[in-house]
């Protein structure tokens, strides 16, 4: 087999796999994880809620979150059925 | 962690679409949008016409961000389902994806300005949708941030105003888990079926009425 030949199989061989990448990468779905990572989630840039005069910590704005969302409950709340 | 979600109530909603006009009056939303809207089936017919409110139901598997092309969805650390209007290019693939019709384009050929055609691509513009009051990726609580996606409430430790505003309490928004147990408890306490509304709810079950019928004597 010349030298030539075994150069065009390589070739089409690698272009197969590129090709094979691309199409994986096409068809894949983006991570819907929920990290947050040096001021990014999935790469784009946003502030976490927490995060502003408001609150003194996550867990002060995750308290409050929790209680406003208690108060929809009529049957809990202070004069409530 | 919280993990933010909506729920209606089908049983208590009433049709009121305060919720919408609270959204739309909240975050200044562009005639032609609604981030939210009250959707009613067998209209008219008595017992058995349900309405409910319906937005972006911030999905943990949001079929949304599977299918954009240019990957503008992220979502926060409470599952609230976000999307940067600066990466969108308005070709529309999340309002076909999406089972809630929750994304919304600011033109159409109807309200395109001029009657401009508007079958062009990206000729819709940048897609809007419920943010969940949370606002989106510039700074919390900044002018750019309302002005390209609303107010940002959560940031203030507050829920979404759709939700708090609701007279009749049959939409919910908060964290999920809580949710559940309000839902769970509200409908342990009134039944279900014909119990949770007509003539036993609004005179008393058969029992309370022979007991008072019992003390009026």
């Amino acid at each position: 087999m010349s030298n030539a030949i075994i150069v065009k199989r390589i070739l089409a061989v690698l272009f197969a796999a590129s090709l094979a990448v691309v199409f994986q990468t096409g068809c894949s779905e983006p991570s819907q994880g929920l990290e947050y990572r040096d001021g990014r989630y999935a790469g784009k840039p946003d502030t976490p809620n927490w995060q502003g005069d408001a609150f003194d910590g996550k867990r002060n704005w995750e308290k409050e979150i929790k209680r406003r969302t208690k108060l929809q409950s009529e049957y809990t709340r202070p004069g409530g059925a | 962690m919280a993990r933010m979600k909506f729920l209606c109530d089908a049983e208590r909603c009433i049709e009121c679409n305060a919720c919408v006009t609270a959204c739309k009056n909240e975050h200044e939303v562009p005639w032609g949008i609604n981030r939210r809207r009250v959707v009613t089936i067998n209209d008219g017919q008595v017992g058995a016409e349900k309405s409910m409110s319906v937005a972006c139901m911030h999905c943990s598997d949001a079929p949304c961000m599977a299918v954009c092309p240019v990957d503008c969805f992220y979502k926060t650390e409470d599952g609230v389902v976000l999307h940067d209007k600066d990466l969108c290019i308005g070709c529309g693939y999340c309002f076909y994806a999406c089972p809630f019709g929750a994304p919304q384009f600011p033109a159409s050929n109807a309200s395109a300005p001029g009657g401009q055609a508007t079958d062009w691509f990206g000729a819709r513009g940048k897609m809007d949708k419920c943010t969940f009051c949370a606002g989106g990726p510039e700074e919390n609580g900044s002018e750019a941030e309302f002005s390209k996606y609303g107010r940002n409430r959560l940031s203030e430790g507050k829920l979404p105003l759709c939700a708090e505003m609701c007279s009749t309490k049959a939409l919910l928004g908060g964290d999920g888990d809580v949710l559940a147990d309000i839902y769970r408890e509200r409908v342990t306490v009134r039944g279900k079926g014909a119990e949770v509304w007509g003539w036993g709810t609004a005179y008393g079950k058969p029992g309370q009425q022979s007991d008072t019928a019992t003390s009026d004597k």
